[in-house]
């Protein structure tokens, strides 16, 4: 159970990300598709999933290469789980559009954490250049996690 | 006991939380220990595995356009080495009438992107060279129009480098003619800017921007971009220089890695 619920879909995913970001990547920004698998089970499955998750799969992304802070990719993960883990949890006294409101805040502040890792000299120099930065980068995954709303809506109650 | 055990079980999802936060921190903060090192050596070779038939694929896909500008390239090239060739051997007669040292001898390893990494942001790409190929921890990389960045991992037949990209990457280099040097770190997209430069030196736009060669990495005199654009600290008697990389890091398929510079110049 746990295999066909977690596990695989798990891998799919982090392929998914392996074998097509580089392909769909615009400049040098591209999409974030774990991040979307994570929030999608911590806001289905359940905040301890979402974590658990979250931070195995950021093990796994930041093992395939990145150049410095490793462990970065993990910790927001885990974070960005156990935040969207709270909406999950008031999810029955939100309407749909605060509910909408939410998850894709979540988005913006897991991202947000990144750039300002990654661009915190961006930040020092230039302001709005951080903010494209943060928006482009925010903007192009939600757009893949928008087009999966008519799919496999985010909002369990949707369904 | 029980009533710990019951108290973990109900609140298993901060526990998880918890922990992971504690593990990802630790990560962060053992980043260079060398058992670090090793686990990421083996697992980057494990992904460049995996990888290695979507990177055959895609190198497929530009291989025709890429062969058609390299015939162009190499008959350019082949009227360029002939001229040169001819001066090369007037400056050797002039050298040794002068009795002249050669100042350096580059060994330039030619190495293909396998892999850029998964991040929402390009930071780094996988190389097909390793400790097998005599790659060795920050060697420089560079494309035919400049430097890119510095090895950071090797395993035995991948090598990590990271690029002028990333947040902690910086370089040493000189602006021609004036002579001026600088510490270089990456802007956005193909945009670097120079920090450290006096503000006494006249630096004009167009100015070529090569390696200072004051570091242990790089040698000096490599290409490195030129300048777009100058501006004056206020307060502080320093300048900062805009500066546009000849290389594109978006579109890396293939990157040189400089193995050897003189006998024991890297560590």
């Amino acid at each position: 159970m746990i295999l066909i619920k977690y596990i695989l879909p798990s891998i799919a995913v982090f392929f998914l990300q392996f074998l097509l970001s580089e392909i769909l990547s615009i400049s040098t920004i591209r999409p974030d598709f774990p991040i979307i698998y994570i929030m999608y089970i911590a806001l289905r499955q359940g905040r301890f999933q979402g974590v658990i998750i979250g931070f195995i799969l950021g093990i796994f992304v930041d093992l395939a290469g990145v150049s410095s802070y490793f462990g970065l990719t993990p910790l927001t993960y885990s974070i960005t789980a156990y935040i969207t883990g709270i909406l999950q949890i008031k999810s029955d006294n939100l309407n749909h559009y605060y509910y909408t409101a939410s998850w894709i805040a979540i988005l913006f502040f897991h991202f947000l954490i990144f750039t300002l890792v990654r661009y915190q000299t961006i930040l020092m120099s230039d302001i709005i250049l951080f903010s494209i930065k943060w928006f482009s980068t925010t903007a192009y995954t939600l757009g893949f996690m928008l087009i999966l709303q008519p799919i496999y809506n985010v909002n369990p109650h949707q369904d | 006991m029980r009533n710990f055990y019951i108290a973990l079980v109900r609140h298993k999802d901060h526990v998880a939380f918890f922990l992971s936060f504690i593990i990802s921190i630790t990560l962060l903060l053992s980043n260079n220990s060398p058992k670090m090192l090793v686990v990421r050596g083996a697992a980057l070779h494990v992904f460049n595995i995996i990888y290695s038939p979507v990177s055959w694929t895609k190198s497929m896909f530009v291989v025709e356009e890429e062969n058609k500008l390299l015939k162009e390239r190499i008959f350019l090239l082949t009227l360029q080495v002939e001229k040169m060739s001819a001066m090369a051997h007037e400056n050797s007669d002039l050298k040794t009438m002068l009795n002249f040292k050669e100042d350096t001898e580059l060994n330039i390893l030619p190495a293909k992107v396998i892999n850029k990494g998964m991040h929402p942001n390009l930071l780094s790409v996988s190389l097909n060279v390793g400790t097998a190929d005599g790659v060795k921890i920050n060697q420089p990389a560079l494309t035919a129009n400049g430097v890119v960045g510095k090895v950071i991992e090797v395993g035995s037949n991948t090598c990590i480098v990271q690029l002028m990209s990333d947040l902690n990457y910086r370089l040493s280099v000189k602006m021609l003619p004036s002579g001026a040097t600088g510490i270089l770190q990456w802007l956005h997209t193909n945009y670097c800017v120079v920090n450290e430069v006096p503000k006494n030196v006249k630096i004009e736009i167009d100015d070529t921007v090569v390696t200072s060669g004051f570091s242990n990495i790089y040698p000096g005199g490599l290409p490195v971009g030129k300048v777009v654009a100058v501006f004056d600290e206020r307060w502080s008697s320093q300048k900062s220089v805009h500066v546009q990389i000849h290389s594109d890091l978006g579109g890396l398929q293939y990157l040189f890695v400089i193995t050897k510079e003189k006998p024991n110049d890297f560590n």
